[in-house]
């Protein structure tokens, strides 16, 4: 799992802060006033949370590198093209957006931005399309609901800040303001489109694992398994890679049932009774004997002839 | 899969049992105070997972076995007395139930906050985020692992609640099984499971399925004259085979087990029965397979710290 920083900075220099912004986001140009300006930062590879407090009078414009999404008060202003708002809205900046950016007096913001190709890579598993290139119609969410819907989720994950170095609790939490942005902004295409294919692939999904459970015994194949589910093996593997939390394929899925139940004949079995590795094995489909105990020892960590022999 | 929301206020002492029973069946509800009873119920129930709050204004009394869901709670109140067998369960932080143990729980004044979800569900999570596809998910200790993590927890379960009640009945299914997800995966994070026990060798003691079988045998029949022949015959093992398996896997004997069982039944009987009415306490205790009167009390005595006859006159 990868790691995440937090760090924390502090300035009355609006030099120094400019310099801040611009390491993060390239070209940043802070025009007018003064500034003292403080923040708390989350970071690993697939996002940066920001907590800012800023206070002065400041113009501030950005290129926008990154899908970046935020939230705060009503005093920071923000332009992007002709349109314009405040902060008291959550908005979404998208990269190759130009914007200009004002506050006067206190403003306090959340700043998410998803390091490139994360908000691409959860939609492509999460609606089973692995061309989907992810392009929002506006900076603006849905509507007023999933705008309030995104704000909860944002300010859960900043309040949950003493649990984010649990590698664990972090990835859920990150992935579900992810999911929650996609769902919660005006992605490009059909929405209904995507919510009838999340149903029709958690079905998929779980039909399948129910038809591999049950049959693993029997020389079933994944054409099998995705008959039994109606659906195409092709829509069957993206149906996996949303579903299975590790990501599994369905012939891999059906190996470890294999792999699980012949475990089970091994713990139970008796080798004064005659049973062997070979004879299990077979049982469950692994005809050969040398790429059977690697795939168990990969798994179990010890050998099938130890746990026999135990 | 759309959340189901379920939101009422009763003043009808008498429907406390049949709602207890409905999100819980086999719970015993006794002695619910009439005077003064107001139960606030607020619950949503998506795909397997159920979260509810109940503000409860009157005493009463609840035995419930936990063994259908991992359950996980919150309990403030006045007068509040939470055991799980017979260890006394603190108050103030969340804990999770053991499946193995009655959870019963007495209170003047009640608010629970709680989440229960259905063990196959949690299962699943458990094994495919570890790729341990024979972990048995039980608990292995009650209070969250940390502080911090048991608070979060809780900020957890009242943000999933607030927002699939938020968002019901809006079809918002993408984002609803994403809540119900994380919560699933904090409550396999913060609690002592057997999720924590890793990889590797160490699953070699999950329960096997004989040893599954032979539990649930002995759950579905505790009530009939079985014995240890049955049970392994129920298990496909031989009796040596099925002793060892328990030792190994749980530390008792399938009949210690069966003992067990049949003296929890005879103690929820006890408590469920009218003292007047009701069967006297022999009469129970040959039903659950104890014939020495005396030395059924003193069992009985032994695992939950009174007398039958005590029980009976709560």
């Amino acid at each position: 799992m990868p790691e995440m920083t937090r760090s924390r900075f502090a300035s009355a220099d609006k030099d120094v802060t400019e310099q801040l912004f611009r390491d993060r986001f390239g070209t940043v140009e802070f025009s007018r006033g003064s500034l003292a300006y403080e923040e708390t930062t989350f970071t690993d590879d697939a996002l940066r949370i920001s907590d800012q407090r800023a206070h002065g009078d400041f113009d501030c414009g950005v290129e926008v590198p990154v899908f970046i999404a935020m939230f705060g008060s009503r005093s920071f202003h923000w332009e992007l093209g002709s349109v314009r708002g405040t902060l008291d809205e959550p908005v979404m900046m998208r990269p190759g957006d130009s914007t200009s950016n004002s506050g006067s007096g206190a403003s306090n913001l959340t700043v998410l931005d998803f390091q490139p190709g994360v908000l691409e890579s959860v939609a492509r598993v999460l609606y089973a399309d692995d061309d989907l290139r992810v392009a929002f119609d506006s900076g603006r969410p849905v509507s007023a609901t999933t705008g309030a819907e995104w704000i909860s989720i944002l300010r859960f994950t900043v309040a949950a800040e003493a649990v984010l170095d649990n590698d664990l609790l972090r990835a859920t939490v990150f992935r579900s303001l992810a999911v929650s942005t996609l769902e919660s902004f005006r992605l490009s295409g059909d929405r209904r489109q995507r919510v009838q294919t999340f149903e029709a692939l958690q079905s998929a999904y779980r039909a399948a694992v129910a038809f591999f459970d049950d049959f693993a015994s029997l020389p079933i194949t994944v054409d099998d398994a995705a008959r039994a589910a109606g659906v195409s093996q092709e829509t069957l593997r993206l149906a996996f890679r949303a579903h299975s939390p590790l990501g599994f394929d369905p012939g891999r899925y059906l190996e470890r049932s294999r792999l699980a139940a012949a475990h089970l004949d091994l713990v139970n079995a008796d080798p004064t009774r005659g049973d062997t590795v070979t004879a299990i094995a077979r049982r469950w489909g692994f005809g050969h004997l040398g790429r059977f105990a690697r795939i168990y020892r990969g798994v179990y960590g010890v050998t099938p002839k130890w746990v026999l022999d135990r | 899969m759309t959340a189901i929301v379920s939101s009422f206020e009763s003043t009808d002492a008498s429907s406390a049992e049949e709602t207890w029973n409905r999100y819980f069946p086999g719970a015993v509800v006794g002695a619910v105070g009439r005077v003064g009873y107001r139960l606030r119920w607020d619950s949503v129930e998506i795909d397997g997972v159920l979260l509810y709050e109940a503000d409860l204004t009157s005493a009463g009394h609840v035995v419930a076995d936990p063994s259908d869901s991992l359950q996980v709670g919150h309990l403030v109140g006045s007068g509040l007395r939470h055991q799980s067998g017979r260890d006394r369960l603190g108050t103030g932080g969340a804990v999770l139930y053991r499946e193995d143990q009655h959870v019963a729980l007495t209170w003047d004044t009640l608010r629970a906050r709680q989440a229960a979800f259905d063990r196959p569900a949690a299962q699943d999570l458990a094994r495919t985020l570890t790729g341990d596809d024979l972990l048995i998910l039980r608990a292995t200790g009650t209070e969250a692992l940390t502080e911090a993590l048991g608070a979060h927890w809780l900020r957890q379960r009242d943000h999933t609640q607030r927002m699939l009640i938020a968002m019901h009945p809006a079809s918002a299914p993408i984002l609803e099984a994403e809540l119900r997800r994380s919560l699933l995966v904090a409550t396999l994070a913060c609690f002592p499971t057997t999720f924590h026990a890793g990889v590797g060798v160490g699953q070699l003691r999950a329960a096997p399925a004989t040893v599954r079988r032979a539990l649930d045998y002995i759950d579905a029949r505790a009530a009939d004259p079985i014995g240890i022949d049955d049970i392994a015959r129920a298990a496909r093992m031989s009796v040596r085979g099925l002793q060892r398996a328990f030792q190994r896997e749980l530390d008792t004997t399938p009949l210690a087990r069966l003992r067990e069982v049949r003296m929890r039944r005879a103690h929820d009987e006890l408590i469920r029965t009218d003292p007047v009415t009701g069967d006297p306490v022999a009469v129970i205790a040959r039903r659950w397979g104890f014939g020495h009167l005396s030395r059924f009390a003193s069992a009985h005595r032994a695992e939950f710290g009174e007398y039958p006859h005590e029980t009976r006159r709560r």
